[in-house]
């Protein structure tokens, strides 16, 4: 509704109606950018812009929600972070502005929880086996480098190499080292360099270094990408990884097949410089040389002193010293029979007077045996002679004792016949038989008168 | 001389090595050592060879096609 007379707002007036506008049609949001000119008043309350690559917007963290916050570290300038908000207006600056509800780190807390994740998840695939990795030759031909097309990397590794091997061949493939399509770019450079340039290509290529040179997290993050990781892995042409600094670890680091500090050590490497290949080379030459000269020179002495042996040059020394020998030998076998003939006769001797010896004393033994048993003998007869005396006169003065005649000495008488026969009986004799009586002192004769 | 295959430059260098280390043993007979030198020399003209004949291109991929592809040189400023 047009007035005739446009009265004029006030500044208030506008002020108001923007922040209307804006709280009504925009309201609540959640942003992502990055902190600049961050600025935390003794009130308490922090101001900060919130920015882009081509806009930015001013924020106010109030106390009472920056109180709230567990961990405020994050809060710096060049931090990237995500806040809820509502958008309004500070009328007495005229400016709008988004107070935040709710703060946190969109940067690098974020992406070490993705590298972190990434990494296990690889490491459980075995992409960081040791036993996977490749050996790298000893004298590549070609090398393959994947990496910006600008910047001092390159360069290092250009001039390191050219200065090791003045005759190294090398090929680029270009790729973005950071930003929106890097981690493409990187893996479809190895990918390329494995299908164009692989074992028996005309343009083979024996080792690759991929990398980039020093930068934050962000900017390194390309190299933290699984397709990156993934394609490195599956290269079949040795992988040098060369990422940031020497204290940047990042995921193509764990799967390549050798990881370098920095570009120029990947350089380094890559290949052993050429004078030193050169230097090996002429050492070994020159040492088969020294040891083939030796060889022959001591053999040629050798020839020589034995071609000089008197042995050779006087052969009649040395049979003179056989026919010495020979005589030498015979003189002690000479010796040696002499000796055992003594010996034998000493030891002849020996035995013999040890033989009379045992004889003498067998004899002796023998003799006084002997005699000894002829005592024995004499004594035992004596003594069975005496005895037997004894048993004789036992018998004596038995039969004495015993004699009929004895009886005699008692006044009886014996009569015998003239036959001799002994008168028992008046029977026995008849008259005029003649009669011998004998008596103790004698005999009479007799004649039969009568018997009675 | 038989035509054997080419060896690599490693394995080249190893056999190389072993020649040096046997003739230095003191244990080989003058014919093996003689055999052996004209090998070794064989050997070492060989690697020289296979040193220099690396062709000293730096190119720089311009296409990457699927066979292939074509490069350019790449200029590097060399260092001073």
């Amino acid at each position: 509704m047009v007035s005739a007379v446009h009265r004029a707002l006030s500044i208030t007036e506008i002020t108001r109606k923007i922040k209307q506008t804006l709280t009504e049609h925009v309201g609540n949001v959640v942003v992502e950018g990055e902190i600049s000119n961050i600025k935390c008043y003794s009130s308490g309350h922090t101001y900060f812009v919130l920015k882009d690559e081509s806009a930015q917007l001013n924020v106010v963290l109030f106390k009472s929600v920056r109180d709230g916050l567990a961990n405020v570290d994050f809060l710096v300038d060049g931090q990237k972070v995500r806040a809820d908000g509502a958008i309004s207006v500070f009328e007495g600056r005229g400016q709008y502005q988004l107070v935040v509800h709710k703060i946190e780190s969109a940067g690098i807390g974020d992406l070490l929880e993705r590298y972190e994740q990434l990494k296990k998840k690889l490491q459980a695939e075995g992409l960081f086996d040791d036993a996977h990795k490749k050996a790298l030759p000893l004298l590549p031909r070609r090398i393959g480098i994947v990496t910006s097309p600008t910047g001092a990397v390159i360069h290092d590794i250009v001039n390191v190499l050219r200065r090791r091997f003045p005759n190294m061949s090398m090929v680029l493939a270009p790729v973005k080292v950071q930003g929106a399509g890097a981690a493409d770019s990187i893996a479809k450079a190895i990918r390329w360099f494995n299908a164009s340039c692989g074992k028996g290509s005309a343009r083979e290529i024996d080792v690759l270094i991929v990398g980039r040179g020093g930068g934050s997290i962000e900017d390194l993050w390309a190299f933290n990408e699984e397709i990156v990781a993934r394609a490195i892995y599956n290269s079949e042409i040795p992988v040098i990884s060369a990422v940031g600094h020497a204290v940047d670890y990042t995921l193509c680091d764990f799967v390549a097949d050798l990881r370098a500090p920095t570009p120029s050590a990947a350089a380094e490497l890559a290949v052993k410089s050429k004078a030193d290949f050169e230097n090996l080379l002429c050492q070994h030459s020159l040492q088969m040389e020294r040891m083939l000269m030796q060889r022959s020179e001591m053999l040629r002495n050798q020839l020589h002193r034995l071609a000089n042996a008197p042995v050779l040059t006087r052969p009649e020394q040395a049979l003179a010293r056989y026919a010495q020998r020979v005589d030498h030998l015979e003189m002690r076998l000479q010796h040696v029979i002499q000796r055992e003939i003594a010996q034998t006769r000493t030891h002849w001797q020996q035995s013999s007077a040890k033989l009379d010896f045992f004889r003498e004393r067998w004899i002796a033994n023998l003799r006084s045996e002997l005699q000894q048993r002829f005592e024995n003998m004499r004594i035992y007869t004596i003594n069975r002679t005496l005895s037997l005396q004894k048993v004789i006169e036992n018998y004596q003065r038995q039969l004495q004792l015993l004699n009929p005649l004895k009886i005699l000495d008692r006044g009886y008488s014996l009569t015998r016949a003239a036959d001799g026969s002994l008168i028992r009986s008046v029977t026995d004799v008849s008259n005029g038989a003649e009669l011998l009586t004998l008596l103790k002192d004698g005999t009479i004769k007799s004649t039969v008168q009568n018997e009675k | 001389m038989s035509d054997k295959k080419k060896m690599s430059f490693e394995e080249s260098l190893k056999r190389l090595d072993t020649i040096v280390t046997d003739m230095e043993s003191g244990e080989m007979e003058l014919d093996a050592m003689i055999k052996a030198f004209e090998e070794g020399q064989t050997l070492v003209k060989s690697c020289n060879t296979m040193l220099n004949e690396i062709d000293a291109k730096i190119e720089k991929v311009v296409k990457a096609g699927e066979n292939g592809g074509e490069t350019e040189p790449l200029v590097v400023e060399q260092e001073i």
